[in-house]
């Protein structure tokens, strides 16, 4: 896959695969291209070149629906327009199941509880969205990913507004679809989460693939200094990943 | 806890349905009241039985004459034209997300309004009365394809941004045909004309739009569901399966014929598309879709309901409609700026 702009290659001729069942880790630095991949991935950004395949059938040859149903997408924004009550925005996640005005199937509440208990926000469930605190409404906005229970979920930052207890708790989510079948990729900055969570990591630089692997073998002390620019804190026991950036390399130097 | 909530998850979408379709019940009501008022109050007296009589039949008493031919068009076009600004508003403040938009942000009105006043300029409107409509219909079907050529690849913003374009041309032109119109009897009807009215309409009239406005109400309604999942953005609802830009093409032809028809056989009426929607919002639980049909009916009633203030309001010259309406939405229209200042806390 290639993304250009007029003056700038984001994404450069970049080959991957998401296989179900699989937790996979996008990261690297900012402007690396992550976000502009994942929107590649989902069609809302055009491709320069290459194509986008789910089941061996390109996305394109998908409709509109099938291609929703099967591939759920949490962008990095947290948008919500209206104050909506939470259910509804949850429910918004089951668009491509219902055809219609009429009130949702059995199955699409269920999908929906479950979803809502799945994040925790069940006692919220009737509030309005815009009444939320941040990381409240950020896991609203995964349990609308959620609901959609697509075999693919893809999800730009999910833990960024989070606090501590929330990261775990939503990677520990993202690891259990992942383990029912679901094929996983999140875009993440938290080296120590992805070290932890992810099954696969794949870093990217200036829209390249740089290093793909276990966390052990892509998180290391020559990509922490080579790509994101720091040194770590410690080095690691031998089979841990070295997940803890300490210092700017130019104040290294 | 799933058994547990999948249950109160169903009670919870019961009563808020029963709640929406209490809201409809109520507001078809006061549309047909308010309707029967319309045909009913004047300098005429006309009981209900009257009308019951008059209609279908062709008889040439006066007071018969009178409703069928004066107050009934009247009516119907106040029904028509206020679900269409109701329907309309509420459609473009769902699909651009934002709550002041109104049919005349995408500069319908104006453009349909330059139609009319060229008609009238050019003495056209004399040679051939329904000149008049037809070529207000004609401004707003080429905002249409201006829409469309401009903005009909690119953002929101640059949707919005083409119609204030095209609305400050049509704004600019409209006030040239005025300053170079070297009748005063033109300019005057020019003038009284973009006031707004629908009095003095006759069925030719209701004929004329009527296709056009139910054409545009069926596009709009076909955004309807599109408009909900658009409430978390273009990004969101386009992973969702919502066809993003068919759903710009519905909102925009459908506003711009139904809103265009409307301009062509009453003048420019304002702020309807953008009070009732707003005012709505919060009984319909805030889905856009479910504000469509409500903010319709609501439209019908505020129109009908100003229209029949317009003829009890004792004054020597009769208040012009868009006068009123204006007069009950621009204060409105300030309230919500200090209520969204508030909200935002800037």
């Amino acid at each position: 896959m290639t993304v250009q702009t007029h003056e700038h290659t984001i994404v450069n001729d970049l080959s991957m695969m998401l296989d179900q069942g699989e937790l996979v880790g996008l990261i690297g630095p900012n402007g690396a291209g992550k976000s502009t991949l994942l929107k590649a991935i989902v069609g809302s950004r055009k491709l320069s070149s290459g194509r986008v395949m789910i089941d061996g059938v390109p996305l394109e040859r998908l409709s509109a629906i099938e291609r929703a149903r099967k591939l759920s997408y949490l962008p990095q924004e947290r948008y919500v327009e209206w104050q909506l009550p939470v259910r509804t925005v949850v429910m918004l996640g089951r668009f491509p199941h219902r055809q219609g005005f009429g009130p949702p199937t059995p199955d699409c509440e269920v999908a929906v509880d479950r979803a809502l208990d799945a994040v925790d926000a069940t006692p919220f469930a009737l509030r309005s969205v815009t009444s939320l605190s941040g990381g409240e409404r950020a896991r609203v906005l995964l349990a609308r990913a959620l609901a959609v229970e697509a075999p693919l979920l893809i999800a730009d930052e999910p833990i960024t507004e989070l606090d501590p207890y929330h990261q775990i708790h939503v990677m520990e989510i993202l690891r259990n679809r992942a383990n029912e079948g679901t094929g996983v990729l999140v875009v993440l900055h938290d080296l120590a989460m992805a070290a932890r969570f992810m099954d696969r990591l794949i870093l990217m630089n200036c829209g390249s693939i740089v290093s793909t692997g276990t966390p052990t073998e892509v998180i290391n002390r020559e990509n922490l200094e080579n790509v994101y620019r720091v040194s770590p804190l410690n080095q690691p026991a031998s089979h841990e990943a070295l997940a803890s950036p300490w210092q700017k390399m130019d104040q290294n130097n | 806890m799933t058994v547990f909530s999948h249950v109160k998850g169903l009670h919870i979408q019961m009563d808020d349905r029963k709640h929406y379709y209490f809201l409809i019940a109520i507001l078809t009501l006061l549309v047909a009241i308010f309707f029967t008022f319309s045909v009913l109050v004047g300098t005429t007296g006309a009981s209900l039985s009257d009308i019951f009589t008059t209609i279908g039949q062709h008889d040439s008493e006066i007071s018969s004459l009178i409703i069928r031919e004066i107050r009934l068009p009247r009516a119907i076009l106040g029904l028509l034209i206020g679900a269409t600004l109701g329907l309309a508003g509420a459609t473009l403040q769902g699909y651009l997300r934002n709550p002041l938009a109104e049919p005349g942000v995408i500069g319908v009105s104006t453009a349909a309004a330059l139609g009319a006043v060229l008609a009238i300029y050019t003495g056209l409107s004399l040679v051939a009365p329904l000149a008049l409509p037809l070529m207000a219909i004609g401004g707003s079907l080429i905002v249409v394809l201006l829409l469309q050529t401009l903005a009909g690849a690119g953002s929101v913003l640059t949707l919005i941004l083409a119609g204030v374009a095209i609305s400050s041309l049509c704004g600019a032109l409209t006030s040239l045909a005025l300053n170079l119109s070297d009748n005063p009897f033109a300019s005057l009807e020019i003038v009284f004309w973009l006031l707004g009215s629908i009095t003095d309409r006759s069925m030719a009239h209701v004929w004329l739009a009527a296709p056009f406005i139910l054409t545009g109400w069926l596009l709009l309604i076909a955004s309807a569901r599109a408009l909900d999942a658009l409430s978390l953005g273009e990004e969101v609802a386009l992973s969702l399966g919502v066809n993003v830009k068919q759903t710009r093409l519905l909102v925009v032809s459908g506003t711009a014929i139904s809103v265009g028809a409307c301009t062509a056989v009453s003048g420019v009426i304002g702020f309807i598309g953008l009070v009732v929607p707003h005012l709505l919002r919060p009984l319909v639980g805030h889905h856009p879709s479910r504000l469509l049909l409500a903010s319709a009916l609501a439209g019908a009633s505020l129109l009908l309901c100003a229209d029949i203030l317009v003829r009890i309001v004792n004054s020597s010259t009769e208040l012009k409609l868009g006068v009123v309406t204006a007069l009950i939405g621009g204060p409105f229209f300030l309230f919500l700026i200090f209520r969204l200042k508030a909200y935002y806390g800037t």
